[in-house]
């Protein structure tokens, strides 16, 4: 097993490779001036001293050049500092990212916690009005887009309604005068935390339920479920241990590809909400040309892809006995 | 409602353990009832082999899945059928047991051993693990002694090194070692009766032997009855002791095997046995039963084989055939012979 990540981790370095030229790639050519970023906005500098900044920041070298340089300070573990943040980028995305993480970590716990149960029970009463109830929620859960959803609990919920923050993870005042308490903060941020979570847990639910539903109706109708019924189990044991440690082979890929996501943020999602997650972060840097941030944000989450991926692969052969990782 | 065939001769002086009697089998779709089985009469004896013989869909399986209450959505038995379990001691009627009820006869007391062995067992779980937990549910012992128990039936159904195939996934193994797991777990807790559907269809012909030859010793050894449905009349000729032949969800025929094989009298039995391949015949054609099944939906009024049927008369087509008995409990349901049991009488 060991063999097999260490050499499932050397086999993705060309990858993780050809992914940072195309990121590089694609961030140089993104329009505007990159020299005005680091100037700072709204600086009116002269053509002497854009091209001191120029030079100073290695601008002025061809693209092949900065990218090897880039790539080299990048693998030391220096990502660069933040133009509109002016912080090193490594402490950003370290401080942001768990913002992120509690939102998607939330969401996806309270969409399983859900999404098993009512998708076993879609796959046992299939074709029930039950069902076919569940199957409409689900697919509005897919199809309805989360900044559409998020501004529309923003507009009841949060404006006409008043019940709970919009926007931002902590409340103004009480962030800039003090907490009085661990358990005020824990509170202040668990309320902005309701709206995004909500949103969020709504598509992961979406896409569970339909993925635990279907994947129980295909296990439910197999020989062997018949025979664990003609053994004489009672129908909890035959679904929930016979059907659904078989249905679980392909729900593990896909958490096993949803776990990453949790740090890499959504973007539009944290946009919506104002939530000061690496997806927000990311996008802010994107309008400013922070090319420092971009580049590392989106390093980041290809090293997440790689690695959720060979997450789902050894998970995979942990339920599946069929399958077997070895070197 | 005509007359059915009933198998009344009992085979030895041995107990009942199962009547079966008007089972009807509907299952509910959209274009009407499909009538999969539609009055279905038998009863089985202790350490008696039973087989029910037929061609696909005429309701041979479906028979043995309402014994053990395994029909499903859209199928329904259909009230007013009777399966009545008086296996050790008991009296169940099968057909109205409840869950809990049924759920204690099954796998303990009437068990079964399915057509498909690669796709019978459960691919997650390992095969010490799937007949353990036939045992751990029906009676109270520890995990070592159904563990050494499961170790001990695997040798018996023929395994060798079986503690090394407890730890065995299904996929691991053959087809035939499949069967045999499923036949060991079938056995585990020394049923009454064990429902062999189809099981050796799936295999290959030497397999088939073994597998045949381990039943009969099992059930000479353990005395457990056996109803074994099989489309295949070699296998029948091997095991059985009384055979029932079905035919569009009706029994057409019954009879202890020496006599159904001298003397058949129903054409769809004398077809069946005509069409089975002979050396003797070497050079001819095979002989074939032309035509089709009738769709269970659409039920011809009278008798079900008359349009395949060489000797078809007029009443044939307007009314369901008599039950006419010969010697020794030997039945069939047909015109035929219903004037020569008119002039016996």
């Amino acid at each position: 097993m060991l063999k097999y990540i260490v050499k499932r981790l050397l086999t993705s370095i060309p990858v993780l490779l050809i992914i940072t030229m195309v990121i590089f790639g694609v961030v140089k050519s993104m329009p505007g001036d990159e020299v005005s970023a680091y100037l700072g906005p709204g600086t009116r500098a002269t053509a002497v001293i854009r091209q001191q900044a120029r030079v100073k920041y290695g601008l002025d070298k061809p693209l092949p050049e900065q990218y090897v340089r880039w790539l080299g300070r990048t693998l030391t573990g220096n990502l660069g500092t933040s133009t509109t943040l002016r912080k090193p980028v490594g402490e950003v995305i370290g401080s942001y990212v768990w913002n992120t993480f509690i939102l998607n970590a939330a969401a996806l716990i309270i969409a399983l916690i859900f999404a098993i149960p009512i998708g076993i029970r879609q796959a046992v009463k299939k074709g029930s009005f039950e069902d076919n109830f569940w199957t409409v929620f689900s697919l509005l859960g897919i199809s309805v887009p989360t900044f559409f959803f998020g501004l529309v609990l923003i507009f009841f919920v949060g404006l006409r309604i008043d019940w709970m923050p919009i926007s931002g993870m902590r409340d103004t005042m009480l962030a800039n005068f003090g907490y009085s308490s661990i358990w005020q903060e824990i509170g202040d941020i668990l309320l902005h935390m309701i709206l995004p979570t909500t949103v969020l847990a709504f598509g992961t639910f979406a896409t569970f339920s339909r993925y635990v539903r279907n994947s129980m109706v295909e296990v439910i109708n197999q020989d062997y479920i018949r025979t664990a019924r003609a053994k004489g189990l009672k129908e909890k044991t035959v679904i929930y241990r016979h059907a659904f440690k078989n249905a679980l082979i392909p729900l593990v890929t896909l958490l096993g590809m949803y776990i990453p996501s949790l740090f890499s943020g959504a973007t539009i999602l944290e946009t919506v909400f104002v939530w000061p997650g690496i997806g927000k972060v990311l996008i802010d840097g994107i309008n400013q040309r922070d090319s420092a941030l971009v580049c590392a944000c989106l390093v980041f989450s290809a090293i997440l892809m790689i690695l959720g991926n060979l997450l789902s692969d050894v998970c995979y052969s942990l339920v599946d006995p069929r399958v077997k990782v070895d070197g | 409602m005509s007359e059915e065939i009933k198998n009344t001769a009992e085979p030895k002086a041995n107990n009942k353990i199962l009547e079966v009697d008007n089972l009807r089998v509907y299952f509910h779709t959209k274009k009407g009832d499909s009538k999969a089985v539609d009055g279905n009469h038998f009863d089985m004896y202790e350490n008696q082999t039973l087989a029910i013989v037929g061609e696909s869909g005429c309701g041979k399986s479906v028979t043995a899945m309402s014994i053990l209450g395994l029909v499903s959505e859209p199928g329904e038995i259909m009230p007013g059928s009777k399966i009545l379990y008086t296996g050790n001691g008991k009296n169940v009627d099968l057909a109205k047991a409840s869950d809990a009820e049924i759920q204690d006869i099954r796998g303990n007391e009437i068990s079964m051993i399915f057509q498909e062995p690669m796709t019978s067992l459960n691919p997650v779980f390992t095969v010490g693990e799937q007949i353990m937990e036939n045992i751990r549910i029906h009676e109270d012992i520890s995990d070592e002694e159904a563990k050494a128990r499961t170790i001990k039936l695997l040798g018996q159904v023929g395994i060798s090194r079986p503690d090394e195939v407890f730890n065995n996934y299904p996929f691991q193994m053959s087809g035939g070692m499949n069967q045999r797991v499923m036949i060991a777990m079938a056995l585990s807790c020394s049923p009454k009766l064990l429902i062999a559907d189809e099981p050796t269809t799936a295999l290959d012909v030497t397999i088939q032997a073994q597998i045949l030859m381990l039943m009969n010793q099992l059930k000479n050894e353990l005395g457990t009855s056996i109803m074994l449905i099989t489309h295949d009349l070699g296998v029948v000729a091997q095991v059985a002791d009384w055979v029932n032949v079905m035919y569009a969800g009706k029994v057409v025929e019954t009879a202890d095997v020496q006599t159904l094989f001298k003397n058949p009298k129903h054409p769809y039995t004398i077809g069946l046995m005509s069409s089975m391949p002979s050396l003797a015949t070497e050079g001819s054609r095979l002989n074939v039963i032309e035509g089709t099944v009738p769709n269970p939906v659409y039920l011809p009024k009278g008798c079900y084989f008359a349009d395949r049927c060489k000797h078809c008369m007029q009443k044939c087509l307007e009314s369901q055939p008599p039950v006419v008995e010969f010697e020794n409990g030997h039945k069939a349901a047909c015109f035929l012979y219903e004037e020569a049991e008119q002039k016996g009488e």
